[in-house]
């Protein structure tokens, strides 16, 4: 399936992590190799009020993530599409 | 007892048995409260409560904190950190090997005892066939005796 594969999850609190899906489980617990975590923040000007989104990249070489926190799982999105 | 099954239970059947190969490594766990936890994973449970020692504890400001032993509850677990040297497969291999040589195990004595079973069944109804012939050339002695008589 997508097993080896580079996938896009989407994880609670504005994350999201690309990497390559070495195994999983019926928690969704992942182990993902090669991972790139975004975490995106939304601050607000104080005089302009217009919302300002920020995001944070962080490279990790072996993952273990708890299946409680994933949302979504899908083939990598080009960014763009 | 049925807790520790279920225990059991959890680390052969999810991933947590690729969690139990951490164990006696360095490693980070990072928090679902964005702190954290760098040290030696002492013991991981099938509820991925995780026990280390010689920790150091960074929340996300910065700030760093070291405790000599860490306690941490599963649910709180967002990440956790793989080593580099860990060799997943064998590490998993391991613990499928064991969860089917226990099920291997209980087969094998079900087996046994069906078979001890039906060979005990087996030897009754010999038994009762040996009987019941002996009656019958009994029988059949006492007829031609009476048939001599005559």
């Amino acid at each position: 399936m997508s097993l080896d594969e580079r996938i896009y999850v989407k994880m609670r609190n504005e994350r999201e992590l690309r990497g390559r899906l070495h195994a999983y489980d019926q928690h969704l617990n992942m182990i993902l190799g090669d991972v790139e975590e975004t975490v995106t923040t939304v601050e607000i000007d104080e005089e302009t009020y217009e919302e300002i989104y920020k995001s944070t990249k962080r490279n990790i070489p072996m993952l273990f993530v708890r299946g409680d926190g994933v949302i979504l799982v899908s083939p990598p999105m080009r960014t763009g599409t | 007892m049925a807790a520790a099954a279920r225990e059991n239970y959890y680390i052969k059947n999810t991933l947590i048995c690729l969690l139990k190969a951490v164990e006696g490594k360095v490693t980070t766990v990072e928090l679902r409260n964005e702190n954290t936890v760098t040290g030696r994973v002492d013991h991981v449970d099938g509820y991925m409560n995780i026990s280390m020692s010689n920790v150091c504890y960074k929340s996300y400001r910065g700030n760093v904190t070291n405790f000599d032993s860490f306690f941490v509850q599963g649910i709180n677990v967002r990440y956790v950190h793989i080593p580099d040297e860990i060799d997943m497969r064998k590490a998993m291999e391991k613990y499928i090997k064991l969860e089917s040589d226990a099920q291997n195990k209980v087969q094998k004595r079900i087996r046994d005892a069906a078979m001890k079973k039906i060979k005990k069944r087996q030897e009754a109804v010999l038994k009762a066939e040996k009987k019941q012939e002996e009656k019958e050339e009994t029988v059949k002695q006492s007829t031609d005796k009476v048939a001599d008589q005559t």
